[in-house]
């Protein structure tokens, strides 16, 4: 269990501890480290860690094929060739074609363009609600934490299917509408980690210092309470983007999502259930297989951030 | 601590109240009908039909005789399958439901925070990257996926399983092992990267320093707090699997409740709705605030009854 | 490194299952369930209802969940036969007056129901108003709307005793029309106009929603049913001809998908199953998957108050560049027949001759003729350039495969792009009914068995017009069908009909509907109406 990183805060922290303290309250505060070098360090930290940095290559990798993916093949995602259908993969078709005939390859990076958008907003607009509400809610405490505790209930508890059929009567289908309707209730898993997070933290001495130099709540929260919560809003962010591409599919089907013939992967994954049992592998294979290298390639590249965002494993 | 149970209870019900408000106008906002039919009928069949369920008067007074009923804790009979009330429904669809929650959560929680544990000790080393492969997986393999593969292969091809139906412990395992996958996987990640950061304080080191064996640092310190963020997790986790999944009741064929959510606001059979959100709801709350008091007890930091600044 | 190649090497593995698997699996053949039946001694059959039944109160579950199980609980004064002609069943006979308006039914002796009383005139009588009656609020009141006096007596401007159907005596019924209508045999076969026993429902009005009040007629009664589970039928020792139904027990599951029913059809525990959309191709090629006709029309429609479909020959030309015959063979993939007029096959004139036969191909697929009739309505309108066109679908996949096609059609052969938009289904029927929709999916599934059912349906203000077409020369031509008592000339009122509807186009036709299923060789004697209900009185198990 000898884990090597840990002896480091030991040795270093005491070197932080003893600094004499200078007069004025704008000085101490001068404590934390800079910022820059907070980020410096955690990106070297990241660079090092060789599974992570395949994690990005390969989400940067994705993104370049939703980009250039859909114009390499002599095919358009949407043009059909009805007797041409349920094609195996080939030479001609790299990943098969569907029932009507269209070429598969086309279609999973065309759709990968609205899967990995869905996926990385509502994981970037679920974190910063969430932190900003949870972070709040739990380091206020008291009246204002047990009040914005139950406006999270009253929307964990409204019919989610019903709010998105009103949305989309309302809003029209489109991207902005399912983004809307992905973080509307996305965000509050998120906030609820966090709050019980910083209520665990907010009474531990380095916030207690903090508190005590007369910084503010949102200094704390951004300085001291959120970097030692790292991890479990790291996990929870690479949750969120398979969960986005899977309820995108489900708001699709609601006629919420962006219209046929274009398909994300989620409703191509949906669409191609029935091939479990047709044996047209191809249709389901491809984009659940990607879907699966994002959630992987998120999750490695979250364990590399969670380590190297973790002050207590700072060199 | 009574006094904040109660304050806590009274704030229940006012939350509940809210939610069936909120749900009760946003219903009738929802363009749709629940006689929608794509068939022929006639103008006056559907007044006669309206006028049957009181469809017809003004929204707020329906709301107002709702509310009454509700004080009673009737729900009404469903408008679609008119022979059964909402009661009823819940009353049978909700024992099967729980049934299937409970076994299909033990297996994920059990399974997931081994793994998760496991993983952490062995922190990049191979159990841990399998745990997390099976994690990965688990994640992004959506369970009616999960659920057709299973089928497909112990069911039809191995014929070890029953297809589907609800009838014997053998019926129970295929669906809660479809129904567990994902909670396990989610379970998994959050124990392990929690326990990673227990793992590194400093009250292990000295538990370590005591000459304490790893399972006993494990059960005894890390476990409690590695927990934590998994039991945050928890409280909706298990409302929501608990009273049913849609999916997989329908792949199985499973008569419990999760249908009754999607069917009921598919079908705008808006006593089903506001039944099953009632249900759901209360269910969910009780659940938060269980988990609230979990928190307590499992972290002394936590206090609950002295709030405030 | 290496560990990362491992690990995305598993998870290839794993999902590389789903190939695999699947390729050996499709031919396996498929169940022989009779087995544990065989043991038992009985003859059960086993059958998916897909859902809990709405309800098995005649005039309430107006739906196939319900009627499809409920025809074989209880019976009409006729019940179809393999033919679709009514056949005497409650009833033994009836007469019918001249003026072709009065029915006088006479009752079978030995009819009983299942709690061994005997079915009287009056029970029929209780039960046809009970149809009509506001208070009962059923959904199918409309088809009620043939007797005289029930109109007036649903929409509350009549009274009960105007109702015109009254029991003559113990065992003779005498039902008066509002106007002449060949086919009433046909109609009465339908579960809404099913007897219900007087003293049982007047006793207990929750008499229909469990298995032990459940009083039946029918060549079977509801022995046992656990709701949203199962249900399970037995034979009617106390039905007149139960010598004739050759099944012990019929059990009833109720799962919802396809995929499922397909697989417990092929580990045997159903005896038929409806086919999974991607294996229909596979399945007709082997042979394995049976076609009933469904007298029904997959169509879409025009909404002629919106832009450009105001214009006739724009509408023309948007419904003769769909090519069905390509719809059918490339997407649906069911065997379906293409329609090219409104009212689906299988309904005999005097002559003997098929209405669909006889009325020929109304549209037809021409793609040259096509861009010049959107040329020359373009001019009409003076339009340089088509409107945006927007075809809306209620989500489903089927739909959607549908719709894609059409959307390349138009595209390829018109030159237009067409938008396509998907709704739920409860908001798309609303704002279909209401003419929000430009352009959008139909379809049409006949209540009973007669053309001028399809055709009513486009009346100016019919419930089911939803076009915002109009025409008084077809409203005319519908209310002299309807009035008309000699059949050649009905028929030919009613081609009339058809053609003017095609010559203005409100809507286009896809295709018909029909009814596919797999179904075990041990099984015979199902049948399956194109308009009507399962009948399981013949059925057998080996």
């Amino acid at each position: 269990m000898g884990l090597p990183e840990q002896k480091e805060p030991k040795v270093q922290a005491p070197d932080n501890l003893f600094v004499p303290l200078k007069e004025s309250l704008h000085d101490a505060e001068m404590i934390a480290k800079p910022s820059i070098s907070y980020w410096k360090d955690a990106w070297l930290r990241l660079s090092r860690n060789k599974l992570s940095m395949s994690g990005l290559v390969m989400l940067i990798l994705l993104i370049v094929m939703a980009i250039i993916g859909p114009m390499i093949t002599p095919y358009s995602y949407d043009h059909q060739v009805l007797t041409e259908g349920n094609l195996p993969p080939s030479l001609e078709h790299w990943f098969g074609t569907d029932n009507l005939g269209r070429d598969m390859f086309t279609r999973t990076w065309n759709g990968a363009r609205i899967s990995l958008f869905v996926g990385f907003m509502a994981a970037t607009i679920d974190f910063i609600i969430g932190v900003a509400y949870g972070g709040f809610s739990g380091y206020k405490g008291g009246r204002v934490d047990d009040f914005m505790m139950r406006i999270i209930e009253i929307l964990y508890g409204l019919p989610y299917l019903l709010m998105v059929i009103l949305l989309m009567v309302v809003m029209g289908p489109g991207l902005f509408t399912i983004i809307i309707a992905l973080t509307v209730t996305g965000w509050v898993g998120m906030a609820r980690i966090v709050r019980g997070q910083v209520l665990q933290l907010k009474n531990s001495e380095h916030v207690l210092a903090s508190r005590t130099f007369g910084a503010s709540a949102s200094r704390v929260i951004r300085k001291n309470l959120l970097p030692n919560t790292m991890g479990p809003i790291i996990v929870q962010m690479t949750l969120t983007v398979p969960t986005a591409i899977f309820a995108e599919a489900f708001l699709s089907f609601l006629g919420l999502g962006v219209q046929a013939p274009v398909a994300s992967w989620g409703v191509m994954a949906n669409d191609g259930l029935s091939v479990i049992l047709s044996g047209h592998w191809w249709r389901l294979f491809f984009p659940a297989f990607f879907i699966s290298l994002t959630m992987f390639a998120f999750n490695v590249l979250g364990d590399g951030l969670q380590d190297a965002l973790d002050p207590k494993l700072r060199r | 601590m009574a006094k904040y149970v109660l304050s806590r209870l009274f704030a229940m019900v006012i939350t509940l109240w809210i939610i069936v408000t909120i749900t009760f106008f946003l219903m009738h906002a929802v363009p749709g009908s629940p006689f929608n039919q794509e068939r022929n009928t006639s103008e006056a069949v559907q007044q006669n039909l309206e006028a049957h369920y009181h469809l017809d008067e003004p929204v707020f007074i329906q709301y107002v005789i709702y509310i009454k009923s509700l004080a009673t804790l009737d729900f009404g009979p469903s408008i679609k399958q008119s022979s059964t009330s909402v009661n009823e429904m819940i009353g049978r669809g909700f024992p099967v439901s729980a049934e299937l929650g409970i076994t299909s959560l033990l297996f994920a929680v059990i399974s997931g925070v081994i793994l998760g544990i496991l993983a952490a000790l062995k922190h990049n080393g191979a159990i841990d990257y399998i745990a997390m492969t099976f994690a990965v997986i688990g994640i992004s393999v959506p369970n009616f996926i999960m659920a057709t593969l299973l089928i497909q292969q112990l069911a039809v091809t191995w014929e070890i399983f029953p297809v589907a139906t609800w009838a014997t412990p053998l019926h129970m395992i295929l669906p809660s092992i479809a129904l567990a996958t994902g909670p396990m996987a989610i379970i998994a990640r959050l124990t392990r990267s929690s326990m990673i950061e227990v793992l590194n304080q400093d009250y292990i080191l000295t538990a370590r320093a005591k000459g304490m064996t790893t399972f006993q640092i494990v059960t005894k310190h890390a476990m409690r707090n590695a927990l934590l963020p998994v039991i945050t997790i928890l409280g909706t986790l298990v409302a929501g699997v608990l009273t049913g999944s849609f999916v997989i009741e329908k792949i199985f064929a499973i008569p419990g409740m999760g249908k009754y959510f999607i069917n009921g606001i598919n079908d705008r059979d808006y006593p089903v709705i506001m039944g099953t959100t009632v249900f759901y709801s209360a269910f969910l709350i009780l659940m938060l605030f269980i988990v609230d008091i979990a928190y307590g007890i499992l972290d002394p930091r936590i206090k609950l009854h002295k709030r405030g600044n | 490194m290496k560990k990362l190649v491992v690990l995305l090497l598993s998870i290839v593995l794993l999902l590389g299952i789903v190939g695999c698997t699947t390729t050996e699996n499709s031919s396996s053949n498929s169940g022989s369930g009779s087995d544990e039946s065989k043991q038992e001694g009985k003859k059960v059959l086993k059958l998916n209802n897909g859902s809990e039944p709405t309800s098995f109160d005649p005039p309430i579950g107006f739906d196939s969940v319900s009627w499809n199980a409920l025809n074989n609980l209880m019976e009409g004064m006729t019940r179809l036969d393999k033919d679709d002609k009514p056949q005497p069943a409650i009833a033994k006979e009836w007469e019918l007056s001249d003026d072709g308006k009065t029915y006088t039914f006479h009752l079978r002796e030995d009819a009983k129901w299942s709690n061994g009383e005997p079915v009287t005139a009056g029970d029929f009588e209780f039960a046809w108003k009970r149809l009509a009656n506001p208070d009962t609020a059923s959904p199918a009141a409309f088809l009620a709307y043939f007797i005289e006096g029930a109109e007036a007596f649903n929409t509350g401007e009549g009274s009960e005793e105007d109702m015109m159907v009254k029991a003559v005596d113990e065992k003779t019924l005498e039902v008066t029309l509002e106007s002449p209508v060949a086919y009433f045999p046909s109609l009465v076969s339908n579960p809404a106009f099913f007897p219900v026993h007087k003293e049982t429902v007047e006793a207990n009005p929750e008499w229909h929603t469990e298995a032990d009040t459940y009083v039946s007629n029918g060549p079977f009664k509801l022995t046992k049913w656990e709701h949203d589970s199962e249900f399970v039928f037995s034979k009617n020792e106390n039905y007149w001809d139960a010598a004739n139904v050759k099944l012990d027990e019929v059990d009833w599951a109720m799962i919802d998908d396809t995929n499922t029913e397909y697989q417990m059809y092929k580990t045997g525990e159903l005896h038929t199953s409806d086919v999974p959309a991607d294996l229909s191709e596979e399945l007709f090629n082997d042979g394995k998957a049976q076609v009933e006709d469904q007298s029904g029309t997959y169509f879409y429609r025009f909404n002629l108050e919106m832009e450009p479909f105001q214009n006739e020959n724009i509408r023309k030309a948007f419904a003769m560049a769909v090519d069905q015959q390509k719809i059918v063979d490339f997407v649906t993939k069911n065997e379906e027949k293409p329609a090219h007029g409104f009212v689906a096959y299988g309904f005999e004139d005097a002559s003997g001759g098929d209405f669909r036969e006889v009325g020929g191909d109304l549209v037809t697929t021409d793609a040259d003729k096509a861009k010049e009739l959107l040329e020359k309505g373009m001019e009409e309108e003076g339009y340089d350039e088509l409107p945006n066109v927007t075809l809306t679908y209620n989500t489903s996949d089927d739909h959607k495969k549908i719709a894609e096609t059409l959307q390349q059609m138009y595209k390829e052969v018109l030159g237009v792009n067409v938008d396509l938009a998907n709704q739920e289904w409860n908001v798309f029927s609303d704002e279909q009914k209401q003419l929000k929709l430009q352009f959008s999916r139909s379809s049409f599934l006949a209540d009973y068995g007669d053309p001028i059912n399809f055709l009513e349906s486009f009346q100016t203000g019919h419930s089911m017009n939803r076009t915002g077409w109009s025409s008084e020369e077809y409203d005319r031509l519908i209310q002299q069908a309807k009035e008309e008592t000699d059949e050649a000339k009905r028929f030919e009122l009613m081609h009339e009909a058809e053609a003017l509807l095609f010559e203005e186009m409100p809507i286009f036709p896809i295709h018909f509907y029909n009814q596919v299923y797999l179904q075990s060789g041990d099984v015979t004697g199902i049948v399956r109406h194109p308009v009507g209900y399962m009948e399981l009185k013949g059925a057998a198990i080996k």
